[in-house]
């Protein structure tokens, strides 16, 4: 596995990457531990989100294990009305979530910045 | 010490950070105390030295929908202060051990670690251990091969490489905790013996005073009975989860015929993988940490079984063991958990039983253990030895050891292989066995035993020496003597006999 640093300095790189970059975060899935953690706005509860998510990751494989579906998650996307919400799979136990404000960005250039660099979150 | 808190919803947990004075647990903590954006408390300190302990209080994570509270705390490293670490480690449910890998400490570090295990492994479900091998930036640290020599013949330990002052690894470390609390959470949970309510100490101050009470005379050891309970507590673990609720549950596993696993992904050992997917919950993870770094990639042997070995571990999967679904590999894992508790005192420990991904939704079961000194070696290491005497006296106490192996084995729930390959050489009080577990529904012939047994395998071995010695004679002679002072239905009386035949 990366090292503390190398992993915060790829979360360095995605919020440069990412316009209007609010937060992102390794995240532990089994227990919903952050690994390393971003954050340009004091407001955002990070530890608290990466936690919920994955919850939700859980719930999502939860559902794919029910309807037998033998493909794996690749990422997850919830588009708010102001913001965007990005889930990355990264290995088998972890994964990037990434919160951009929606105005400043789109889709596209989430998934972009977000594929860029999560080869180094190994 | 792990408790479910209702009043506030959270599940409370205690990390405790252990190791020797100067090893760096208060930087330790100071780093990720920082890196969680918390406050760490120190009740009393001497010139920079923890007198108490050192807190920090984490919210973070979710376990069953409830966030996970850590309370995070550091013991006092001083000999003298031992009993108050005493104190702070029997309320562990998962353990930082860290420790100074410099060369001029290592050896003193590595007893600290074997007394350390012992007291994990004396809790009901034991503690997981967590070993952050600190100070690796130092010039002088010992190389990691040395550090993982060091730990072989100790039970399973996950090791975390680390620079407390430049902050690297302390989080793994601490991530890695947590995941072995909570895997001793589902143990406890299972058995029902997770407890509901306000925790004992719930801040630095309570714990301050309930060591200073302590101090002047209370008490307050736990226990309970937990290793019984083990496949119990999985089975329960699968009964109850959210997840099997909604699936039908199929009375026998269901594996996959070998025509689906042509693209079978490859086994990586994956320490992360979620609770409920190991066994032992606790010990297991941390197997599991131990072998992940090592790199063994097994192989199919032909189209049927997997196999991989090396640096002191060997995986197995046969070849049907392969799941269509969670569902029905859990149900398998069950069975081989219930396998290895009903037999634990005949087995040599450093085992465990994963599900592992294999691709397009199915599962694997592996199966990993240990690699013991089994009597084979011990043999190679005698037939050597220049001195007849000694061959003769080694020739007969392995003989003596696959007889009362036999006999042993004999009381198991499953027919366990009993040769020079599946017998511990170490000269154990009671014989263990060291090979691989057969599967829950296999059925082994019936192993020969007294004379029959011994040679069938020590007959190859004589041959050989024969051919190989000048003096086989004499070994012969040496043999017969000592044979001679014991009974007829005695294991060197029937070894006699076959040396004579050979």
């Amino acid at each position: 596995m990366a090292t503390e640093k190398q992993l915060n300095e790829v979360l360095e790189k995605i919020s440069v990457d990412a316009n209007g970059f609010i937060a992102a975060s390794l995240v532990d899935l089994d227990s919903g531990m952050t690994l390393a953690i971003k954050s340009a706005r004091s407001d955002f509860d990070l530890t608290a989100a990466s936690a919920y998510n994955s919850e939700l990751v859980k719930q999502k494989l939860k559902i794919m294990r029910t309807l037998g579906l033998s493909g794996a998650i690749e990422d997850m996307l919830i588009t708010l009305t102001d913001q965007i919400h990005l889930i990355k799979l990264v290995g088998t136990n972890t994964f990037l979530y990434l919160a951009v404000d929606k105005k400043q960005s789109n889709i596209a250039l989430v998934r972009s910045a977000v594929n860029k660099h999560a080869g180094g979150l190994t | 010490m792990a408790v479910i808190d209702d009043k506030k919803g959270v599940l409370v947990v205690r990390i405790v950070y252990d190791g020797p004075a100067f090893s760096g647990k208060t930087t330790s903590l100071r780093a990720l105390a920082r890196g969680v954006s918390s406050q760490m408390t120190t009740p009393a300190e001497t010139a920079g030295r923890t007198l108490y302990f050192d807190w920090v209080d984490y919210v973070g994570g979710l376990f069953d929908g409830r966030q996970i509270r850590c309370q995070i705390i550091s013991v006092p490293g001083q000999l003298d202060l031992a009993e108050r670490r005493r104190c702070l480690l029997e309320t562990a449910d998962a353990m930082v051990l860290v420790l100074d890998t410099r060369e001029h400490e290592w050896e003193f570090s590595l007893e600290w670690v074997k007394a350390t295990v012992l007291r994990c492994r004396s809790k009901d479900p034991p503690v997981g251990l967590v070993l952050q091998a600190n100070k690796r930036d130092a010039a002088d640290a010992v190389p990691l091969p040395e550090i993982r020599a060091g730990l072989a013949g100790l039970p399973p330990v996950a090791l975390v490489q680390s620079s407390a002052t430049s902050g690297d690894g302390i989080r793994e470390a601490f991530v890695l905790g947590v995941r072995m609390a909570l895997d001793r959470v589902r143990a406890l949970a299972s058995v029902g013996k997770l407890g509901h309510g306000r925790p004992d100490d719930d801040t630095p101050e309570e714990l301050l005073e309930r060591l200073r009470s302590v101090e002047n005379g209370a008490a307050e050891p736990v226990g309970g009975s937990y290793a019984e309970a083990a496949a119990e507590a999985l089975e329960n673990e699968l009964d109850s989860s959210p997840a099997t609720s909604e699936v039908q549950v199929v009375a026998k596993p269901a594996p996959l015929t070998a025509e689906f696993d042509l693209d079978e992904a490859l086994f990586v050992p994956d320490p992360a993988m979620p609770g409920g997917m190991i066994w032992p919950p606790v010990d297991g993870r941390a197997l599991l940490h131990e072998v992940a770094s090592l790199d063994i990639r097994p192989a199919r042997v032909g189209r049927t079984d997997w196999c991989g070995s090396g640096s002191g571990f060997r995986f197995h999967s046969l070849g049907q063991a392969l799941f269509p679904d969670l569902q029905s590999a859990r149900n398998q894992l069950i069975e081989w958990a219930r396998l290895h508790v009903a037999n634990t005192a005949h087995l040599s420990g450093g085992r465990a039983v994963i599900l592992a991904d294999a691709g397009r939704g199915r599962l694997r079961l592996w199966q990993i253990v240990r690699s013991e000194a089994t009597l084979r070696e011990r043999l190679a290491a005698a037939l050597p030895l220049s001195d007849a005497d000694q061959v003769a006296r080694e020739l007969i106490a392995v003989a003596a050891q696959l007889t009362a192996a036999r006999e042993y084995f004999s009381s198991t729930t499953v027919t366990l292989p009993c040769n020079l390959w599946t017998v511990g050489g170490n000269g154990s009080s009671r014989p263990l066995f060291v090979g691989l577990m057969p599967a829950p529904d296999s059925h082994l012939h019936s192993e020969p035993d007294g004379q029959e047994l011994l040679a069938r395998e020590l007959s190859p071995q004589l041959r050989e020496l024969r051919r190989s010695r000048i003096d086989y004679a004499e070994i012969v002679t040496r043999v017969t003597t000592l044979a001679s002072l014991t009974g007829q239905q005695s294991p060197a009386h029937w070894l006699s006999e076959i040396v004579a035949s050979t």
